[in-house]
């Protein structure tokens, strides 16, 4: 114990128990050396705090003496970390070996974007990971404890996972770095990204009060309503949020997590609402709120917002036209298309701009005319931005897309083409103004879905009776828009992320902490938020965590709903949780039907967030990122009030199972009571399938209307077999569940076999009409976990389905379906990702497939028949392994999209 | 093996009585980015013109690939993040993604000559080639412009309809042309191509007459990025897949080079293609040496995105450094030693007889790869450049807010100065030095009188 008590003498003493300490900062070492003793593996660089760089491949090795004189029965470790970057195997401090099945050691770090300790005893490294995930740039509090009997780890002060391992700890047998800031064995190195403040070791556990004054001084900025910040100009954003006690509030921001500004609100109550100007554009900017409490200033973790995602219109000063006024009278304020076919002096196009956020498009056939207007607008930095001029030697036909402009006109008193022209042009619920003063408002396209939903209504039938003008093949539909956003706007591949939105002629689309609303028909964005806690994935085992009407958004973001206005982003109020459920829950299912708007709670730290790494969801057989996601009570709101009307808790129900139509709320709910008291609100054990009833309850009154002891499983058994995952679907007559079910061998481990069973009750009284059941076709790439689409006669999961009413296996299949997402309906065939794992469309009539090339979709779903529309926003351009086209577009049916006759070039 | 590109520079410029022109995107048809006249320094700024914001055509890569755990994905569609310039008859040139227009500028006053509109953006400067400009736009027209007065001479429907559709705010052709137009021989190419699931069309017209002398389909590609031409072949970016190789007398695709990728490309005069980033698996940013003959990969550089090649070195920078490196002698010495790694290779050292001559050869090896070290002819610390250029014996290289000029023997910065913005176009041509950033700014030095 000689190097330890040399430590001892060395350094100061924080507690009794404390037997090491090291500060990789600039007082705690010694020019590459650090203090008492290691060394840095590269010249270090300190931050202007004066911690060292942990970047590129700096880390700090000790001496392995120390390590090997450590207490191996018992023992903590204590750090005070700032992870900047989430990585596999993050280590903050290891002395491990990690080579195929010879583990030993112990290492406190991180395995994605979680905090995690890992101790051997001899056997395999065993593992405690914190189930939240960590805020990058945010500095953390940890501490790791063995006993020799349990391992434990301490978030902030707060126990964040523990287990039972027994005996002293197996120390590596072969020389093995004992390493800070980066995990390193004999063939394996992975340095952090981030801070270390400290590391301590202690050979005593920390107490409950010292626990508990950890978690009181590591306890941030306290938020009723959660930081948000919504751009409103080039260059301008406002960054708003409500605290939860008054108080001076300070906000620092900048390009880099250096910050550098520092702005006072000026609010004297809760809401702060601050401007952000002079924005640098494409800039990625860190931000930090601080408030003045009782104990002292509490800080926010550094929160992000890409200016690059600010694709807002440029503002120009008013100027007047005759026209102008009376064209854009009580049209919607929002970005879009004006489309002027015609001009005479020009004059109405800068009045039409600066009168609204339109970018304002005319064709004109005079190249004179053209010219000098484009010469003009140019010389003010408007042409091509807000205002554009096409020169067309013939106005009689716009070779443009249908359904483009939120307004079309002329500026002529005589048309210059037929008024059927311009209706063409003109989008659903878009303006066409004639020249004789008469306005019209386009119809929707004929056949027209809304995709409301996760699944499109919140029926989840994946099929909102989109018939996309009768097309069955890709090549029946055609180009309506491409553009933004692009790969740099979501989560890589977005891994199985809630689904877009369409609905009343808007797209929502989320992406990595932020969403975005687009014109459906021209692409045109119409605003766009970022949201530090926007994030939730592995929607296969839980719900979306958003909805739409034509009116609003409604966004789950913790345990609140934002209501947002859906053309323009701004919130329009906040949903709670019930009182009961505030402090400990999170907002789960979000749907809404009529007047009434249905939310659940699920406990904290439920629902999954992680998606660094090998976070895909996708693993066969019961494992933790296969658990359903559960609620212990859901309840309905009334649109009229936003308050409270009713509440049902019972047992937990699962998620993925709640579907609600026609005033129907149907769900899978578990009342197994051991499973009610002690889960954590994510569960894959087999507890959750003893005790599970089907329920269905009146959606505006919350009143049981039936509920039945749900059958016994198929396949699944109390002793093998699993359940990969549940979905729920409703039909006019009955509600559907879908349980995928996986088989075991003896050993317990899935066979790679398993079946889709089927469950039909009757919506009137509950009774089971079939239970039916389908193979899967294999185990991975989600065809395991297909998501059903429900039409009125019949159900498709991979690679097959039943029949309805009946529940017998249909007599053909459908594909082939590649890569890892969902399928979705139309009236006409299947949208899938297919052929050569690209967008395919397979016919119902014909029953082949055509697919589009190169076009990727995200690992879920980020694809939808709505709106008269193909809409394909953004999903898989962060994917590094193909060619894929890391574009949003939708597509029209050809017979919608105005061409006439064929494309070929003029030779 | 790649020799000095020296020859092609003399070909490919306008050399009027004054100066050397920098006549298509990069200089040559190639892309090497060199000129043969050194600019003369110091220099200061003359004006600065406003272009506006570009309108890129594609956003920034994905922040990274979390499943992968690969980050810092390298975006391979930034075809056109600035203004870039040509330059000819004391007029500097550019098309315009933010307002739809190729402008021509008085080279020495950056007073505005003429503007020439399209229907939607132009992504490259255009290619002059006498006193005839040729560009391509969004709105999928060709267009052929008098170079001194702007004036229309014609237009040609690249795309095999007028149709448009919405795009970032803008109306574009769903086939836009966005290769540029590659002059050379008396003949013109472009590319009008989009969508990898439309058929995608490569025209060659007669650059006096504008006649059609073949019209080729291709599918399942997008052609983007300017196109290169050499040899008996036209190659053709496609950024997130591997540049389309087609044959230049009739338009016909031999294949792709599927070790290359990205839009950053050029030709070497032993057809060899510099491009990249290669895709986006790789964990640092690469550019890679292809043989377009076999398509292999005959060499990497790790680490850069930028590359330039003058006189048998090449000059670039790989993890805070920039340098050159002498490629004639290193691809000697790379050849040499390969030969005798096979040799090596064959000999059995069980066979007693052979012990001496496999002796003989590893000291060769050695030796040979001592050798290679000594290749690397100077290196400096140096953040990375956004783009690299050669005039004479100056290398030119484009940073945040600044433009540096280095002496390509030593290394040694020679004159530097601000600009606004990343420079990531650099035009040395007919005296001046022309940079372009990615706030739409252009500035223009000229020598201090």
């Amino acid at each position: 114990m000689k190097s330890i008590f040399l430590l001892l003498t060395t350094l100061s003493i924080a507690h009794a128990g404390m037997i090491a300490e090291w500060n990789p900062t600039r007082e705690g070492m010694n020019g590459q050396s650090l203090i008492p003793s290691g060394e840095a593996a590269e010249t270090p660089q300190f931050d202007t705090d004066g911690h060292l760089i942990f970047a590129a491949a700096q880390h700090l090795t000790l001496p392995d003496t120390t390590a090997k004189e450590l207490p191996f029965s018992s023992f903590a470790v204590e750090a005070r970390v700032r992870i900047d970057q989430a990585q596999k195997w993050g280590s903050l401090i290891s002395y491990s070996q990690d080579n195929g099945s010879h583990e030993r050691g112990w290492i406190l770090g991180y395995n994605g974007s979680n905090f995690a300790f890992r101790l051997s005893t001899g056997g395999p490294l065993l593992e405690v990971a914190a189930s939240a995930p960590f805020e990058p740039g945010h500095w953390t509090h940890l501490f790791a404890t063995y006993d020799g009997k349990k391992m434990s780890l301490y978030v902030n002060g707060v126990l964040a996972a523990s287990r039972e391992n027994l005996g002293p700890i197996a120390l590596p047998e072969i020389p093995t770095p004992f390493v800070i800031g980066a995990y390193k064995d004999k063939d394996e190195f992975y340095p952090i990204t981030g801070r270390i403040d400290f590391v301590k070791i202690h050979d005593s556990q920390p107490t409950k009060e010292e626990l508990a004054a950890i978690a009181k001084k590591s306890a941030g900025v306290s938020f009723s309503v959660r930081p948000a910040v919504r751009f409103l100009a080039p260059g301008k954003a406002l960054l708003f949020w409500e605290a939860s006690h008054p108080g001076k509030a300070i906000i620092a921001y900048g390009p880099s997590r250096k910050l550098g500004t520092i702005v006072e609100s000026t609010a004297k109550k809760l809401r702060h609402e601050i401007l952000l100007e002079n924005l640098q554009p494409h800039t990625r900017y860190s931000y930090r709120i601080s408030s003045e409490t009782e104990d002292g200033p509490k800080f926010s973790p550094i929160y992000e917002f890409d200016t690059g995602m600010n694709y807002m219109p440029q503002s120009l000063a008013t100027q007047v036209h005759p026209l102008a006024e009376n064209y854009l009278k009580d049209l919607p304020t929002q970005p879009g298309f004006a489309v002027v076919v015609g001009l005479t002096d020009g004059s109405l196009l800068p009045a039409l701009a600066s009168q609204s956020q339109l970018n304002v498009t005319a064709f004109d056939d005079d190249l004179a005319r053209i010219n000098s207007l484009r010469k003009k607008l140019t010389a003010k930095g408007l042409h091509g931005s807000r205002i554009t001029l096409i020169h067309l030697p013939d106005l009689k036909k716009i070779p443009l897309t249908s359904y483009v402009g939120n307004l079309v006109c002329t500026e002529r008193k005589e048309l210059p083409c037929p008024s059927s022209e311009l209706v063409r042009l003109t989008r659903p619920q878009g303006r066409t103004a004639l020249p004789d003063g008469t306005f019209t408002t386009r119809d929707p396209i004929p056949g027209s879905g809304e995709w409301t939903h996760q699944y499109g209504p919140p029926s989840n039938t994946a099929y909102s009776g989109e018939r996309l003008g009768g097309s069955q093949a890709t090549g029946e539909l055609e180009l309506q828009w491409i553009g933004r956003p692009g790969a740099n706007f979501g989560i890589d591949r977005q891994p199985r992320m809630s689904a877009p939105l369409a609905t009343n002629g808007r797209l929502f689309h989320q992406g990595l902490n932020r969403l975005m609303a687009l014109d459906a028909y021209n692409g045109q964005i119409l605003w766009g938020m970022e949201i530090p806690d926007l994030r939730r994935v592995n929607i296969p085992h839980d719900c979306a965590n958003w909805c739409a009407d034509d009116d609003h958004l409604y966004v789950a973001i913790k345990d609140l709903l934002w209501v947002l206005d859906a053309a323009t982003g701004k919130r329009v109020t906040t949903l709670k949780l019930t009182a009961a459920h505030r402090d400990s829950h999170e907002w789960g299912y979000i749907a809404h039907e009529g007047n009434t708007v249905i939310g659940s709670s699920v406990r904290h730290g439920a629902e999954f967030k992680k998606f660094f790494g090998d976070a895909w969801y996708d693993k066969v057989g019961r494992d933790s990122d296969t658990a359903n996601v559960l609620s212990d009570n859901i309840s309905g709101y009334s649109k009229s009030t936003w308050k409270g009307k009713w509440s049902y808790g019972r047992g937990l129900i699962i998620n993925p199972t709640i579907s609600l139509s026609d005033g129907k709320l149907c769900f899978l709910e578990c009342r197994n009571p051991d499973l009610i008291k002690d889960t954590s609100g994510r569960e894959a054990t087999r507890k959750l399938w003893k005790d599970i009833h089907a329920v269905c309850l009146d959606a505006t009154t919350g009143k049981i209307i039936w509920e039945k002891p749900f059958p016994k499983t198929l396949l699944r058994t109390d002793e093998k077999g699993f359940i990969q995952v549940s979905y729920g679907a409703m039909t006019s007559e009955g509600f559907l569940t879908t349980l995928s079910e996986g088989d075991t061998n003896e050993q317990g481990k899935p066979t790679g076999k398993g079946i889709f069973s089927y469950h039909y009750f009757d919506l009137a009284d509950g009774k089971l009409r079939f239970q039916s059941q389908t193979a899967w076709r294999t185990n991975h790439h989600g065809s395991h976990i297909s998501h059903p689409v429900v039409y009125e006669d019949k159900v498709y999961t991979d690679p097959t389905g039943i029949s309805l009413p009946e529940g017998k296996p249909l007599d053909h299949k459908f594909g082939p379906r590649e890569g890892c997402s969902a399928v979705v309906g139309t009236s006409y065939g299947l949208l899938l990702r297919g052929i050569d794992r690209c967008l395919t469309f397979w016919s119902h009539d014909q029953k082949t497939p055509t697919h589009w090339p190169r076009l990727r979709p995200s690992c879920w779903l980020s694809f939808l028949p709505a709106q008269g529309l193909f809409l394909v926003p953004e999903g898989g351009g962060g994917c590094s392994c193909g060619g894929w086209m890391e574009t949003s577009l939708a597509f029209i049916p050809r017979n919608n999209s105005g061409i006439t006759g064929s494309e070929e070039p003029k030779k | 093996m790649i020799r000095s590109t020296l020859a092609l520079l003399v070909l490919c410029s306008v050399t009027t009585a004054k100066a050397v022109s920098w006549p298509t995107y990069r200089h040559d048809n190639r892309r090497n980015g060199v000129s043969s006249e050194p600019l003369k320094l110091p220099l200061a700024q003359a004006w600065t013109h406003d272009g506006g914001a570009p309108q890129q055509a594609w956003t920034g890569p994905a922040k990274w690939d979390a499943f992968s755990a690969n980050e810092g994905l390298q975006s391979m569609r930034n075809f056109d993040p600035c203004h870039f310039t040509t330059a000819a008859h004391d007029l500097i040139y550019y098309g315009s993604s933010a307002d739809n227009a190729v402008h021509c500028l008085d080279a020495k006053t950056g007073n505005e000559k003429w503007l020439h509109f399209t229907n939607s953006s132009v992504r490259f400067p255009p290619t002059i080639v006498g006193e005839k400009a040729w560009f391509g736009s969004d709105d999928g027209f060709v267009y052929c412009a008098d170079a001194l007065s702007g004036k229309a001479l014609w237009k040609k429907r690249a795309a095999p309809s007028d149709r448009l559709v919405p795009s970032n705010g803008k109306l574009i052709s769903p086939w836009p042309v966005r290769t540029g137009v590659t002059v050379e021989n008396g003949r013109a190419w472009f590319a009008a191509s989009l969508l990898p699931w439309k058929i995608s069309y490569l025209w060659c017209i007669d650059a006096t007459t504008a006649e059609q002398i073949y019209l080729t389909e291709h599918n399942g590609v997008t052609l983007q990025g300017a196109m290169l031409a050499g040899g008996d072949r036209l190659y053709i970016p496609q950024g997130r897949a591997a540049p389309v190789v087609l044959k230049q007398d009739d338009g016909k695709a031999t294949g792709t080079i599927s070790q290359a990728g990205g839009v950053f490309c050029l030709l070497t005069e032993d057809n060899q293609l510099i491009a990249g980033p290669p895709n986006q698996r790789e964990r640092n940013e690469q550019l890679r040496i292809a043989d377009t003959t076999s398509g292999k990969r005959i060499a990497t550089f790790n680490n850069t995105n930028r590359v330039v090649i003058a006189k048998g070195k090449a000059y670039l920078h790989s993890i805070d450094k920039l340098q050159c490196l002498d490629l004639t002698r290193k691809g000697k010495l790379e050849a040499a030693l390969a030969i005798r790694q096979a040799e090596l290779k064959k000999l059995d050292p069980k066979v007693e007889t052979n012990l001496p001559k496999i002796e003989e050869i590893k000291k060769a090896i050695s030796s040979s790869q001592a050798d290679l070290k000594k290749c690397l002819l100077w290196q400096i610390p140096h953040p990375a450049p956004f783009e690299l250029v050669i005039a004479g014996d100056q290398l030119i290289v484009g940073l945040d807010n600044q433009v540096s000029i280095l002496n390509t023997a030593t290394g040694k910065t020679l004159w530097q100065e601000k600009v606004t913005g990343k420079a990531y176009g650099l035009t040395p041509a007919e005296g001046r030095l022309i940079v372009s950033t990615d706030l739409g700014h252009i500035h223009t030095f000229t020598a201090k009188p």
